[in-house]
């Protein structure tokens, strides 16, 4: 790209044609294809396999290309005021996806298990107080909110202060502070991952498993769907990590840190404070 | 406006960029015309897949008693025409439009996001093949076919026992889903960020809004059918009680979750439609778009009431009287804005010096039939009538006048006003008109008899019905067969004209056509548009 000095405004950079979103669409063919054999007892797991290789292969060299692109100087201004509108409507996105979630709770709690308690004639002796794994379900001993959940929880709380603290750094060009920010929520997300599955561990104790009613179901749906989005989250963090070692980022260009930041803060508020609230404390 | 002077300037800069050749420009393309028109193969291709699949169901339907299909294969059929036109057809062939049209409307070099874009596209040819495979894996002996129950997927009890086929859907409903997220949140940004200088939002043609409002609906709706398929994956292998009773699950609760995705559905692929029609009203009438605020607060008021009044899908299901009156006042709300946009319409073509080329007809067809699906609709939320309605053939006849004869008649005028500006070549005029007074003397005889035999009391889903209803059904059945026939002139006069024959159309095409595309060269260059036209 040459210097465009003939016109006021910049042209907008438009990428190279590209084979690695077909090499991603077809991985996940595979991996489709292979899940639903697997699951009908069919075989499978090659193909799932293959798909895995090809959608990371596909996903590292796409965002390879991308860091490429952006070192190179070519994402200026506007094509940086793409990403992050897109980054916001994506993470809009994400919040109907936990919704759904949440408001099926509501449901069951509210209409479905209170309705089943009035149903005397065919559920004998079925209370339909919340919590519950139904009228047919097994027994069980509800999670205690203020043990494990809430130090969770803080510390899901502490993390997003941390990454704040470290998109700020870089908007003031202290790169200190950005390395060290994202390094601590890196290690607050590692251990919020490790005590999560001791939670889960603990919750198997208490006879709370995937299939203990809408209990059970509403527990690992949540907490997992929770914790693969903080896995996604930690994977990114140690991606822009690596990038600010190499040097990456500065305070004009620093839409990586902020897209992640935007993410994570969204990740521990959303579905990680109304999972406490609603399911583990109310 | 200078866009004549920037497009040659751009038409040079093609010269330097060279882009793949053969099959790598298509499959490594991240040119949004290149993707547009792959979109709009893709849906066209599915249409006459879907469209083949419901002619067999038709056959079927010829005669009471089953003659060569049983029972299963039908309603894998009825589901598979329903999953494809939705979600392989409509939606990508809209879709497509908006990435051929859309930068060039606003000014703007391509789609914000392009890699994305190819990605969005893309991920539908795969989709396409897993909805399929399991309905041809059944002759080799493996798994019980597609899914059976509707493109809805009603009924959870037949979820939960149903096979591999209700399997595929949902992982293919996930694979759609990127699709279309990646796809809205590319046309938002696009909209936001790419618009040339002075093109401010208002400026914009309505097609854009319309697409704009669409692709928050997408984004409102489609990652809770995301989550509502996964939950049912989950019941169905992982042992979960969200639409089982016995775990304090609720059935109910699956069809909350589907309905408040399906019926915004209807608005998404309605919207695109109602945002192209206006621009070619008011070109063949030679007057403007009357009303153009009125119609985007419409499609703001409509998008909104839209996503609050999924219940009245489930009436029939029981539901409290409260729920029910607040559902049919909720769904009888939406006609206000829907009526505004109609009497825009009207309003624009009125007093104005018409002539009726092939798309002006569609056009006005669409109003027509649209009216028709609006009227026959009312009466389905009805709380006191629903129950003569739900579950029978006249939910089947009503609900295809706002899928054909809104988005599918609205969808083939574009294509016949926008073919000369892409291929540059004008289409067959005479086979065009044959094309639309065929359509639609089909398209009315196939649906209005279901709409009849619904009434008497024939329910959807089967196989079979009473033999005092024969006359209907092979009236229906005769003309979907020639309604498919005549979209083989459609086909023939695309292909026609994208080889070049006819003659050749000018930059603006259409006396009174209006707008930065119709700035542009027939067919455009490559790259359009790469220096942002300024606009007065």
């Amino acid at each position: 790209m040459t210097t465009e000095t003939q016109s006021a405004t910049p042209p907008y950079f438009v990428p190279n044609p590209s084979l690695y979103p077909n090499v991603i669409n077809w991985g996940l063919f595979l991996l489709a294809l292979g899940f639903v054999l697997k699951l009908n007892a069919l075989g499978g797991v090659l193909l799932m396999l293959a798909g895995t290789v090809l959608l990371l292969y596909g996903s590292l060299a796409w965002v390879g290309d991308v860091v490429c692109e952006n070192e190179s100087g070519l994402y200026r201004k506007w094509e940086d005021r793409s990403f992050r509108v897109g980054m916001g409507y994506f993470i809009g996105a994400e919040l109907v996806f936990f919704m759904a979630f949440i408001l099926a709770l509501m449901y069951l709690r509210v209409f479905s298990i209170p309705a089943l308690g009035t149903m005397s004639d065919l559920w004998p002796g079925f209370a339909g107080t919340w919590p519950s794994s139904g009228p047919g379900g097994k027994p069980f001993t509800p999670m205690h909110a203020w043990g494990a959940p809430a130090v969770n929880t803080l510390l899901l709380l502490l993390s997003a202060a941390s990454i704040t603290w470290s998109r700020t750094g870089i908007a003031n060009s202290n790169r200190g502070q950005m390395g060290v920010g994202i390094l601590i929520t890196l290690l607050l997300g590692v251990a919020f991952i490790v005590s999560q599955f001791m939670e889960y561990g603990h919750a198997s104790e208490l006879g709370v498993m995937i299939s203990t009613g809408a209990y059970g179901a509403m527990f690992y749906m949540l907490t997992g769907f929770h914790s693969l989005h903080l896995l996604a989250g930690l994977i990114l963090l140690a991606a822009v990590l690596l990038r600010s070692f190499m040097g990456h980022f500065n305070s004009e260009h620093y839409f990586g840190i902020e897209a992640v930041a935007w993410y994570w803060n969204f990740v521990v508020v959303v579905p990680g404070l109304l999972v406490f609230i609603y399911f583990y404390w109310l | 406006m200078t866009t004549a002077t920037t497009a040659t300037a751009s038409h040079e800069h093609d010269a330097h960029h060279g882009h793949p050749t053969g099959i790598m420009r298509w499959l490594k393309s991240t040119n949004h015309k290149d993707i547009g028109l792959m979109y709009m193969i893709f849906g066209t291709t599915m249409f006459f897949a879907g469209g083949l699949l419901i002619l067999l169901v038709r056959a079927e339907l010829f005669m009471p008693g089953l003659q060569f299909l049983n029972p299963s294969i039908y309603n894998q059929l009825v589901t598979l025409h329903g999953l494809i036109m939705v979600f392989a057809f409509i939606m990508p062939l809209t879709t497509g439009f908006n990435n051929y049209l859309i930068p060039m409307m606003i000014g703007a070099s391509d789609m914000a996001l392009p890699r994305l874009n190819n990605w969005g596209f893309w991920i539908l040819p795969p989709a396409a093949i897993l909805l399929l495979i399991p309905f041809f894996l059944q002759f080799f002996g493996i798994g019980d076919g597609a899914a059976s129950n509707a493109w809805t997927m009603d009924n959870v009890a037949l979820d939960l026992q149903s096979g591999i086929g209700m399997d595929f859907t949902i992982v293919v409903v996930h694979l759609l889903g990127i699709s279309s997220i990646t796809g809205a949140i590319n046309v938002i940004v696009t909209i936001f960020n790419m618009r040339a200088p002075g093109m401010t939002l208002w400026k914009m043609p309505l097609f854009c809004w319309a697409w704009l409002v669409t692709s928050f609906m997408l984004l409102a709706v489609i990652p809770v059918l995301g989550a509502v398929v996964t939950m049912l994956l989950t019941d169905r292998h992982f042992g979960t009680h969200f639409f089982i009773a016995s775990g304090g699950g609720d059935p109910l609760l699956f069809q909350h979750l589907l309905w408040f995705f399906g019926h915004p559905e209807v608005y998404i692929v309605l919207l695109p439609a109602w945002g192209i029609l206006p621009t070619i009203l008011s070109t063949f009438a030679r007057k403007p778009v009357y009303g153009y605020k009125a119609q985007v607060y419409s499609f703001w008021a409509i998008g909104i009431l839209g996503s609050f009044v999924w219940a009245h899908h489930m009436l029939s299901s029981g539901m409290p009287l409260a729920g029910e009156l607040y559902f049919m006042y909720a769904t009888m709300s939406v006609s206000i804005p829907t009526a505004v946009m109609i009497f825009c319409w009207i309003a624009t073509v009125w007093r104005g010096s018409m002539t009726f080329e092939t798309p002006m007809l569609f056009a006005l067809g669409m109003i027509v039939m649209f009216g028709i699906a609006g009227l026959t609709g009312l009466v389905i939320p009805d709380i006191a009538a629903y129950a003569q309605y739900h579950n029978t053939m006249y939910v089947v006849g009503h609900f295809h006048y706002p899928f054909f004869g809104g988005a599918v008649l609205g969808f083939m005028g574009a294509t016949y006003f926008y073919l000369p500006k892409m291929t540059g070549h004008m289409y067959d005029e005479k086979l065009g008109k044959l094309h639309f007074w065929l359509t639609i003397i089909f398209f009315n005889f196939t649906f209005t008899p279901m709409m009849m035999v619904g009434l008497a009391g024939v329910p959807r889903h089967l196989a079979d019905y009473a033999l005092k209803y024969t006359e209907y059904q092979m009236l229906s059945s005769v003309s979907a067969i020639l309604l498919g026939a005549t979209q083989l002139i459609f086909l023939y006069n695309i292909i026609k004209t994208a080889r070049g024959n006819g003659e050749k159309a000018t930059a603006q095409v259409w006396e009174g056509a209006q707008g930065l595309e119709f700035t542009l060269p027939s067919p455009p260059p490559y790259h359009t548009f790469t220096t942002p036209p300024e606009v007065k």
